[in-house]
């Protein structure tokens, strides 16, 4: 009991959500198909499936290269035979009942007149074929027909079936409370019926053979009512009896307490089949054999700092080991990894950043063994502030009786901001140019100079564009020549 | 441009210039104390070994001193020196004197140091294409700046 908790426990929610939405999804495809015939090949595809699991773990190639064509050929023959059963349970008016509710079928049918009706042509050795539509198309099992579309009544019915009327011969088509054809051809059945049964009888039959229709026949020479469904044919004695077939075909028949039980029984049992189903196949993929793969997973950089920039990394990519699940990891594609390293506390020059879990983005499922390699060194360049010494550029001569003993800007340094690496190779600041004939002062004095920003993306404070520099000169005697 | 240049220098032992030294102590200690309040960079840290007690750029060598100490020389003058003085030298090492033209390193010139006291120079012969600013980094053995003097060369 413990070890299932903790087993459960170790479970995220995202994989109970997982396996409760898929449970539901097969759940309400087996409501919705419920009672047709597709339903009914899900045995055979469940065999296919498992002769395929056998062959593959026994190793018989050709075998299983048989059945997965064989089950590949079926997918596209079922949709193409089960066309008109897929086609009734899609072509809901509203999308939503795919989610809620069980499908039924809305035939509003006046059961009681046409039971009467039947028996009242039976009385009046009329005879008569009514072909009731179940969920299947008929359309391609039967030839002719006049369209009629009158609601039904015991008048419209008699006088249709009545032998001077000229559409009398052949089967009416009744939908919902209409009659929609009349004097329809219907398949002949190819069972040997007794002889008791004339045509009319063995057209009932043929139809029940191909469809899901349930046909009534009224004999015209015993005026006997029978109903034909499933293949079979059946003598009906009362009003009330063929009343109840009728309801129970149209899906009109009020549901007595131990059916309802009954039912609530079969969608839980069902229910209960498609969760441990589901569960089954959650487990076989997500826990299943462990697997190892290695791919290249590009590194994905992001919260890069206001004026940083990425100057030079190491790697671009990293290679990973993960493992999981063969099916997960097959599936598996490159851009569902992600490597993401935060640069929000780099720092101007090399930084150096380890690769750990919590960089790696991966799909549920799959685990992180190894990345390779470990650790990322990035170079960020960036804005910075220095100090650079600032050096005066002279131009023009000199008076050549005087020498200039000092002369001193005002700062000496200069505090710049730059982009680093580059702004590390800049060692010195340089004046703009200062004429030395204007220095005819043998004191001295104070000069005012603009600075030469160079590189232009050098930024200065205001108060440094202009600098003082104060210098001396001093007269040179005759006897202070070089030798 | 560098192969054309002439590099030379001169050693002093201390004890031949000491009494030199005296007589004009009040000078040097003016022009010392004036020269480096234009030209240097005060920024060096201070060698274990010795003390560098003056560093100018002048234009001649007259008697074992810098003569004509100035921050801009015509290059009519033909040549400059860097005079460099060092005391508390505690054991025989190595200085460099190296000359940078506009950023670019245009000679180096390796020094001997001996107790207790050294005075040294080196000197560049100018070209017409030598105009423009100048430094001179003053280097330990160790790549240390010990000072910068930075001048200039004109018409």
């Amino acid at each position: 009991m413990k070890d299932l908790l903790i087993f459960l426990s170790s479970l995220r929610w995202q994989d109970y959500v997982d396996i409760f939405l898929n449970s539901y999804i097969l759940f309400r495809l087996y409501v919705l198909f419920r009672g047709s015939r597709l339903i009914r090949v899900v045995p055979v595809v469940a065999m296919l499936w498992i002769l395929n699991f056998l062959a593959l773990s026994m190793g018989l190639v050709i075998t299983t290269w048989a059945i997965q064509g064989v089950m590949a050929a079926a997918a596209i023959i079922f949709i193409i035979v089960f066309r008109d059963d897929i086609a009734l349970v899609f072509n809901s008016r509203n999308p939503l009942s795919f989610f809620w509710g069980i499908p039924s079928r809305k035939l509003s049918t006046p059961i009681e007149i046409i039971a009467e009706t039947m028996f009242e042509l039976g009385r009046k050795k009329i005879g008569a074929l009514l072909v009731f539509p179940g969920k299947q198309n008929i359309d391609d099992h039967i030839q002719g027909g006049v369209r009629w579309g009158g609601i039904i009544s015991e008048q419209m019915l008699v006088s249709i079936f009545w032998d001077k009327n000229p559409v009398h011969d052949g089967a009416v088509i009744v939908k919902e409370n209409k009659i929609s054809q009349v004097s329809v051809i219907l398949p002949l059945s190819k069972q040997n019926l007794p002889s008791r049964y004339g045509t009319r009888h063995r057209a009932a039959v043929g139809m029940s053979e191909v469809s899901d229709a349930m046909v009534i026949v009224v004999s015209e020479e015993r005026g006997r009512v029978s109903i034909a469904k499933n293949s079979e044919i059946k003598e009906v004695k009362s009003v009330d009896a063929l009343g109840e077939i009728l309801a129970g075909h149209t899906g009109n028949v009020k549901k007595k307490g131990l059916e309802n039980w009954k039912e609530i029984l079969e969608f839980g049992i069902a229910g209960l089949l498609c969760f441990v189903l589901i569960t089954g196949v959650w487990f076989g993929f997500s826990r299943g054999k462990e697997t190892l793969k290695s791919i290249n997973a590009p590194i994905e950089y992001t919260d890069i700092k206001q004026g940083y920039d990425i100057i030079s990394v190491s790697t671009n990519t990293v290679d990973l080991q993960l493992s999981g699940s063969t099916p997960l990891l097959r599936a598996l594609r490159p851009e569902t990894v992600k490597v993401l390293l935060k640069l929000g506390n780099t720092t101007v020059g090399p930084n150096i950043f380890n690769i750990s879990k919590d960089n790696i983005m991966l799909p549920p499922g799959v685990t992180l063994k190894k990345v390779e390699p470990q650790s990322v060194e990035l170079v960020m360049g960036g804005l910075v502030q220095r100090k650079i010494p600032l050096q005066i550029d002279w131009s023009g001569t000199l008076d050549n009786t005087l020498i200039l003993e000092s002369a001193v800007p005002e700062p000496a340094f200069v505090e710049v901001t730059g982009v680093s690496p580059g702004v590390e190779d800049i060692v010195t600041l340089y004046t703009e140019k200062i004429p030395l004939e204007s220095l005819k002062e043998t004191d001295g004095g104070i000069i005012q100079a603009g600075i030469v920003i160079h590189p232009p993306s050098l930024k200065i404070a205001d108060k440094f564009k202009t600098v003082a520099i104060k210098y001396v000169v001093k007269q040179r005697s005759s006897n202070e020549i070089a030798p | 441009m560098i192969s054309n240049k002439k590099i030379s220098f001169k050693f002093c032992p201390s004890a031949l210039v000491l009494f030199l030294h005296f007589i004009l102590l009040s000078l040097s200690l003016f022009v010392f104390l004036s020269s480096n309040a234009f030209s240097q960079d005060r920024d060096s840290p201070p060698s274990p070994h010795f003390t560098l007690t003056r560093a100018v750029m002048c234009e001649y060598i007259k008697e074992y001193e810098p003569a004509n100490i100035a921050v801009l020389f015509p290059i009519s003058l033909g040549r400059i020196f860097c005079f460099t003085a060092f005391e508390e030298i505690s054991q025989n090492t190595l200085i460099y004197h190296r000359w940078f033209h506009k950023d670019r390193l245009v000679a180096t010139n390796r020094f001997h140091l001996k107790s207790p006291k050294w005075s040294t120079f080196s000197t560049m012969q100018l070209r017409v294409a030598d105009k423009g600013p100048w430094r001179v980094e003053i280097t330990d053995d160790n790549d240390n700046i010990l000072r910068t003097l930075r001048f200039s060369i004109s018409d």
